[in-house]
């Protein structure tokens, strides 16, 4: 196989044994091959098809909106779109109907009020941007550009991200990064020299094991990611669920292991500890590829099965088997990494268990594993590279592992007050109200800011806090960076494009940005006169212009063959150019080289974990406003298990408050009563709740997870925050506990004993090294967990810069690290 | 014939409802109507085992759909492909067939919309396309394709897969949707959302017209034509000379001329009536002819739908004849509301004579005797009955009509209308049988059906059989 490189893949999958990965059903479109916009066929009569790209989620499927006198009628999916292969969820299909959304932002809006107190009045365009450049103008003569905070999400914000930059303002924070899945990607960049991408680079239609961590496929739905899950399962892959909650995948699951909450780094552990004793890892792989087995030896020694299922509450027999059932199918083993990965606050070194399992079972760079990155070079981004020196940033240096910018918090906290260094912020497409953990510090730092821009599409409970509102055009209404997929074995580019005209004055991200930067005299950035010839010169060394891309949606590149194949010899991006199963940049950072088990604050009695998780109606807390979605999903449920609930007389689809560890309530919301979950923990949907009376259909409809996350823990090497560290109790109207215990819900919170001293190392290859002490004070914290930045005990406060800085991930980039990026990728460097 | 059937496949659910959110989008249907939807089986104590999985619905386009029968239209058809689908031309918005479905898979939209259901996507299928559900589902859980052919995916799923149908004993109705998958969760599936036997049936008022009404009116149908045989029998064995002259020959008077009896107005309205009730009855028993309600036999039904083309056109001519028939009686009754309608109605009022009258004559018919008739007025007590019932039917089938006519969807009205309208239009033509049986084969009643051409009558059949109204001209 070596001989012949450009095996195609297909046939590689057949030749390993794996069937090709097709899928179940290719439906077939009725399309016409010329023509910008070709006439379909809808209801009664003909309708104009226009290719472009959800922005529902972030696999960003391809649409094909057909349209009819300038209205949406109808968004179905594009085939061609190799991640979505023209299926779309209740959310693509529907989505459009925010266009038509009566309480859209229609015009630039000045706040005439309160801040807060939602009172604006209509202004025109030239005013808005005048008053923003002057602000901002203000801002830098005073205070420099590290004045300018920015919060930005998504593909639409790659061009005020550049400009920010370009300005010289490195004190931006991305909540897709501390509020999502920062720790995840650093955890596998660590480890792999790379992250894991974007939508992830999982391959696994072609597992034959498919771990799942809390990843609750199917009701969060990406198109493509249930596709693969669904052939897999379809072709006898194996399916474990790690969950405290029998969600819909682990409905599906040989098997649900309902784990302790906050205990899934100890389950992890066990399965090295496993893998190694047992000595079933690929020897062939871990010595080809990888360093630091040794240490890895010594260090896991301690974490027995046995004290695992005392510390997860699973069945001894469940975490011995499911560690050989993995052992038996890799490197076909999928250790899924999740997306949403900011739980507990150690969640960059459970991210590094997974990917260490991941090179032990040798299914990074494998079919059933992961697979490798292509590479997609685009044209220059809209702005040079800034002239002076980068403004000072308002990071702590606490976190070293910050991906992008600076930590959530880290910015709202040097924004509090009349002396911060953070004077103004720029909120786009950024609700920081529901979207931050601790919102009343969020509140505090909008409350105290010079000057605060929102550009968004709805008046969400951040744009209360505006003093400049700017309508965006919709994500069907505009034209976004390019889309340039490497994390797929079938690299290629798309194009978002507008299918209708903005409804109001809403107006192009290109635009918006173009104005402010001329305005404010850089009139080297956004040189092209519009957003097309921009995009042009993007796509120039892909080969395709933006009108042949626009015609199309979609631009397939060559397929590649994204494996390490038959042993070959590769380069990791790593400081050691392996697979670093120790990481001595982590040792360095002042943080632990190879994972330990932290134990997290467990819930007293009467207390519950609050677990969240997604409905397939919605998209976090965007699509409330949605009339079709609203009523599809309307409110969201408690799951409680049902023997707490008879020990506390609740009855199914009576309806309880909330109250958390700092008196905040919330409620009523109605009871699921199920053995589905975990005595100590109780389950709802995120999203729900929404406090902006400028959402009609939103307002006050189900519960907000995000009110009760008064606390939050950060993980020390990324700063980001996991949400999953409040408890809560069931309450009635008056914030008086409903009480009642049962022997389960002692039980379940049963002490758990430490790790016990290791007598040696696992396997032959022991080396004399003690294994390093196991966290002290593991007996549950009886008081629920604190605000505190980081954990002593485990990382220095302030770890002194180290000499070698670039050895760490570049603090520049796109926000999403997805696609191209205009300078400097995300996940090079290290 | 192709048979389109559907496999949904439990292990690859996982319910997010794409498909169900694609189906409103695909025929724009409006908040609150479905043709397909998804509902959340949490995983709550149930009996067996605790699963978490989700119920599909969507019409089962059974081979044996009670809904087909049920619908008094013959508006809802199995199609040649096996689809249950609804010509919605035909359609007259009862809601008989939702109540008739087991799968609670029917929606009539608000406001007199039309009838929503599942077909299987065919005006998409038969452009080559495949259903709007099929293409979104992300995880492939949706298998669709002819069950015939034996190479096709529906064929191939079947070879590899254990399916089961949405069936019970009770409801064995051979749905062509299937659900393959694991055990437990077809198991949930099928506890949670048993087939309602209640759905084999129409509602109260279609169970009353197909098991009260429909009987009713057959076994009449057969006593009046077994009355028309015997009548007939006896005209041939007896001759007609012998009743006409033993009738009205016992007082033979002298010949004096003819009298005025009916004038062109009234001529015309009866013969217009009589084609109007030809057309409407003959159109509206034919329209029931493929349901659960039909009367009148196979080879009618299907000349007058190779007459008419379609149901839909039938329907069509029906309600305009209807209309056109309704307006014509409304001028009459408005403007000879004086002259023609009210001495009408007058006429119609029974004496204690006309009572007599009846049992004398029908003694003479069915006894052989030859007893006095009563004295009669213009219409004699037969006719009375006669007219009488026509009215009343009249106005019923006239105003059931126009109800299912202008309130399509309004539930229990619309469902009452229709027995009603059933059941005044078989009084009226149970009595018109009646009528023209005894005017055309009784000869001493023929000079009566003469002069509903002429508008006169003789002296002495007037003198003879209405004396009361002899009595009263000779008077004038």
């Amino acid at each position: 196989m070596d001989d012949k490189p450009r095996v195609d893949r297909r046939t590689l999958l057949k030749l390993l044994g794996m069937g090709a990965a097709s899928p179940a059903i290719l439906p077939h479109v009725a399309q016409a091959e010329s023509g910008l916009r070709p006439q379909v066929r809808h209801g009664e009569g003909l309708a104009e098809e226009v290719p472009s790209l959800c922005d529902m989620c972030f696999w960003r499927c391809g649409i094909l909106a057909k349209v009819r006198g300038g209205r949406v009628v109808r968004v179905e999916g594009n085939p061609d779109h190799p991640r979505s292969r023209g299926r779309l969820c209740a959310r693509g299909i529907e989505g459009w109907r925010q266009l038509e959304d009566p309480d859209r932002l229609r015009t630039p809006l000045l706040r005439v009020g309160k801040r807060g107190e939602g009172r604006w009045k209509p202004i025109s365009w030239d005013r808005a941007l005048d008053l923003w450049a002057s602000k901002t103008k203000e801002a830098i003569e005073k205070q420099g550009p590290g004045a300018i905070g920015l919060f930005s999400h998504g593909l639409s914000s790659h061009f005020i991200n550049d400009f920010v930059q370009h300005l010289g303002s490195p004190n931006r924070s991305v909540p897709s990064f501390g509020q999502c899945r920062g720790p995840r990607d650093v955890g596998f960049q660590l480890t792999f020299g790379e992250g894991p991408g974007s939508p992830a680079r999982h391959d696994m239609s072609n597992s034959r094991m498919i771990v799942l961590f809390g990843s609750h496929i199917g009701e969060n739905i990406q198109t493509g990611q249930v596709a693969e899950l669904t052939d897999a399962l379809s072709r006898g892959a194996r399916l474990v669920v790690v969950d405290p909650r029998m969600s819909v995948a682990a409905g599906k699951a040989q098997r649900w292991l309902p784990i302790r909450p906050g205990t899934d780094t100890a389950l992890l552990l066990a399965w090295i500890h496993l893998l190694i004793a047992e000595d079933c890892f690929d020897h062939d792989y871990v010595e080809r590829y990888t360093i630091g087995l040794d240490e890895l030896r010594c260090e896991m020694a301690p974490y027995t099965p046995k004290w695992a299922a005392q510390v997860t509450q699973l069945p001894l027999e469940a975490i011995v088997t499911e560690a050989r059932e993995m052992a038996k199918r890799r490197p076909a083993v999928m250790i899924h990494c999740g997306r949403f990965s900011t739980w507990y606050g150690n969640d960059t070194q459970r991210s590094r268990a997974m990917a260490i399992l991941t090179a032990l079972l040798g299914a990074w760079g494998r079919p059933g594993g992961y697979f490798l990155k292509s590479k997609i070079k685009l044209g220059p981004g809209p702005c040079p590279a800034p002239h002076g020196p980068m403004a000072e940033s308002v990071a702590t240096g606490r976190h070293r592992f910050t991906h992008f910018g600076v930590a959530a918090q880290e910015l709202i906290d040097a924004s509090i007050g009349k002396q911060a260094p953070v004077r103004q912020w720029i909120l786009w497409a950024v609700n920081p109200i529901q979207s931050l953990p601790g919102s009343k510090r969020t509140r505090e730092a909008l409350g105290s800011l010079d000057f605060v821009t929102m550009v968004d599409i709805l008046p969400t409970e951040g744009a209360m806090w505006a003093d400049l509102i700017l309508p965006e055009a919709s994500y069907l209404e505009r034209y976004d960076d390019i889309l340039a997929v490497g994390d797929h074995p079938r690299p290629f580019v798309a194009i978002r494009q507008p299918v209708v005209s903005p409804r109001g004055e809403a107006r192009g991200p290109y635009w918006i940005v173009q104005q402010l930067a001329h305005r404010l005299g850089h009139k080297d950035c956004f040189t092209h006169p519009n957003v097309e010839a921009f995009l042009d010169a993007r796509l120039a060394p892909v080969g395709i212009g933006c009108e042949g891309l626009a015609r199309k949606g979609i631009h397939l590149l060559e397929e590649q063959l994204p494996y390490l194949l038959g042993g070959r010899p590769h380069s990791f991006k790593t400081p050691s150019r392996k697979i670093e199963l120790s990481s001595a940049t982590l040792q360095r950072g002042g943080y632990d080289s190879i994972p330990r088990f932290e134990p997290v604050a467990q819930p007293r009695e009467g207390w519950f974990r609050l677990i969240t998780g997604r409905s397939p109606y919605h998209a976090f807390a965007r699509t409330q406003n949605n009339p079709r979605l609203m009523a599809k999903d309307q409110e969201n449920m408690l799951w409680v298990n049902d023997e707490v609930a008879r020990a506390k007389g609740l009855r199914q689809g009576a309806r309880v408050f909330l109250q958390n560890e700092d008196g905040v309530r919330t409620g009523p919301i109605k009871l699921l009563l199920t053995p589905a979950i975990r005595p100590d923990a109780v389950y709802t949907v995120h999203g729900f709740g929404g406090q902006s009376r400028a959402l009609k259909k939103a307002f006050g409809k189900g519960v907000s997870d995000n009110i009760l996350s008064s606390r939050y823990a950060v993980d020390p090497p990324t700063g980001a925050t996991g949400f999953r560290v409040n408890f809560v109790q069931l309450v009635r109207r008056d914030g008086s506990e409903i009480s009642g215990s049962s022997k389960a819900c002692q039980k379940a919170r049963e002490a758990f004993s430490d790790p016990p001293k290791a007598e040696g190392s696992l396997g032959p290859r022991a080396s004399d090294r003690p294994p390093r002490e196991t966290p002290g004070g593991t007996t549950p914290v009886e008081e629920p967990a604190r605000e505190s930045p980081g954990r002593p005990s485990t990382s220095p406060p302030h770890p002194r810069p180290s000499p070698d800085r670039q050895a760490m991930p570049p603090r520049q980039g796109a926000p999403d690290g997805d696609g191209d990026t205009f300078r400097v990728k995300m996940e090079d460097g290290c | 014939m192709s048979r389109q059937a559907m496999i949904i496949d439990m292990d690859r659910c996982v319910g997010c409802g794409a498909c169900a959110v694609a189906c409103d989008a695909e025929w724009e249907l409006p908040e609150g109507v479905r043709r397909a939807w998804v509902e959340p089986l949490w995983p709550v104590p149930a009996k067996g085992q605790v699963v978490f999985t989700h119920f599909l619905g969507q019409c089962n386009h059974c081979s044996d759909a009670p809904c087909v029968p049920a619908c008094p239209t013959g508006a809802t058809f199995r199609d040649a492909k096996g689809r249950v689908r609804v010509d919605d031309k035909a359609c007259i918005r009862c809601g008989y067939c939702v109540s008739a479905c087991p799968y609670g898979a029917r929606m009539l939209r608000p406001e007199g919309g039309r009838l929503e259901k599942c077909d299987f996507c065919a005006p998409l299928v038969d452009a080559g396309l495949i259903p709007a559900c099929v293409r979104t589902c992300p995880s492939g859980a949706r298998v669709f394709g002819d069950l015939d052919d034996r190479d096709g995916q529906v064929a191939r799923h079947f070879r590899t897969h254990r399916v089961e149908r949405l069936e019970t004993s009770a409801v064995a109705v051979q749905p062509n949707v299937y659900y393959s998958g694991r055990k437990d969760v077809l198991e949930r599936i099928r506890l949670s959302h048993p087939p309602r036997p209640a759905g084999l049936h129409p509602p109260l008022p279609g169970r009353l017209l197909r098991d009260l009404l429909k009987p009713a009116f057959m076994a009449m149908l057969a006593l009046g034509a077994l009355g028309v045989a015997a009548t007939f029998l006896r005209q041939l064995l007896r001759g007609e000379g012998d009743d006409a002259s033993g009738h009205g020959g016992a007082e033979a008077g002298p010949e004096v001329g003819e009298v005025h009896r009916h004038d062109a107005v009234i001529l015309w309205l009866h013969w217009f009536n009589a084609l109007a009730w030809l057309f409407q009855a003959s159109t509206g028993f034919a329209l029931l002819g493929r349901t659960a309600y039909s009367v009148t036999p196979p080879f009618f039904n299907d000349a007058m739908l190779s007459v008419f083309g379609s149901g839909a056109t039938m329907l069509r001519a029906h309600i305009v004849v209807g209309l056109i028939w309704a307006v014509v009686l409304v001028m009459y009754g408005v403007f000879g509301f004086k002259r023609y309608l009210v001495p009408f109605l007058a006429g119609l009022r029974l004496r204690p004579d006309d009572l007599r009258w009846i049992r004398t004559r029908s003694g003479n018919i069915f006894r052989r005797s030859e007893q006095p008739l009563p004295p009669q007025d213009k219409y004699n007590a037969g006719q009375k009955l006669c007219g009488m019932a026509v009215s009343l039917g009249t106005f019923v089938v006239a105003s059931t009509g126009l109800v299912l006519y202008f309130l399509p969807g309004s539930g229990a009205i619309v469902q009452w209308a229709i027995p009603l309208h059933f059941a005044a239009a078989a009084g009226v033509v149970l009595a018109i049988l009646i009528h023209v049986t005894v005017v055309t084969l009784l000869p001493a009643e023929r000079p009566a059906l003469w002069s509903m051409f002429t508008g006169k009558i003789s002296s002495r059949y007037a003198r003879e059989h209405n004396a009361r109204w002899w009595n009263g001209l000779k008077d004038k």
